[in-house]
């Protein structure tokens, strides 16, 4: 028998541990905090952004990223400017509301904080499962968008 | 001339982009936020990639990256140079 095949696998972490469980992913303290101060900004931002570009992908291909309307579109939502938020990007609202949950968990008493920490990992292979799709979708509409946006160009 | 530089630029631009989408999905993966910043904050991508992002090939997807972004802009650069003579 090899040795030193039995200690890499007597060491070896299954994947599934080395993954950070879901509460962690979706309401951890940087995402907490990021939410609020984007939350906070998008009522100070004007609709339609400062028309600043600062998006590298944009810059050296002339083509939108993945990211590309996001922030416009969030802050359409807290202008209640739903259908412009849409044409802006369409995972805008998405993301709105997972700024909101995170935002009412900063803020809110320790106990609601654990029922949903404790409703997270009873359910984390359905979390994880739709937090991959949406992840996925994310993806493969920046790279749709992309594409559309390359070839239309000519 | 110009057509040929242009062509290549694209391939080190489409390869800087695979590289940043498979950096942007471990932001994701790492957490929510994290994924979020690396969209909307313009250098903490450039942070994440190199402080934070675990991947087997982590030298090699960030090389590609980077130099793909740069050796883009210098054909393009190139390409222009050629093309307006």
């Amino acid at each position: 028998m090899d040795n030193r095949t039995s200690e890499v696998d007597c060491f070896s972490i299954p994947d599934a541990l080395t993954r950070k469980p879901m509460h962690h992913v979706l309401f951890g303290r940087l995402t907490n905090i990021f939410s609020l101060l984007a939350i906070a900004a998008t009522f100070l931002l004007p609709e339609d952004g400062l028309q600043i570009d600062l998006c590298w992908i944009q810059k050296t291909l002339s083509l939108p990223c993945p990211g590309c309307g996001l922030t416009r579109s969030v802050t359409c939502v807290s202008h209640l400017a739903i259908a412009k938020s849409f044409t802006y990007h369409p995972f805008g609202i998405l993301i709105y509301l997972l700024l909101m949950v995170n935002v009412l968990l900063l803020i809110s008493p320790a106990r609601l904080n654990r029922g949903m920490r404790n409703m997270v990992s009873q359910n984390e292979r359905a979390t994880r499962a739709v937090y991959s799709v949406a992840v996925f979708l994310f993806v493969a509409f920046g790279i749709a968008r992309m594409t559309w946006c390359y070839f239309s160009k000519g | 001339m110009a057509g040929l530089l242009a062509g290549l630029g694209l391939i080190c631009a489409l390869a800087s982009v695979v590289c940043y989408f498979i950096i942007l999905i471990a932001g994701f993966n790492d957490g929510a936020g994290k994924g979020l910043l690396c969209l909307c904050l313009p250098f903490y991508i450039l942070y994440y990639a190199f402080a934070e992002f675990n991947h087997e090939k982590q030298g090699m997807i960030i090389g590609v990256w980077i130099g793909g972004g740069v050796l883009n802009g210098l054909l393009r650069l190139a390409a222009n140079a050629v093309a307006t003579g």
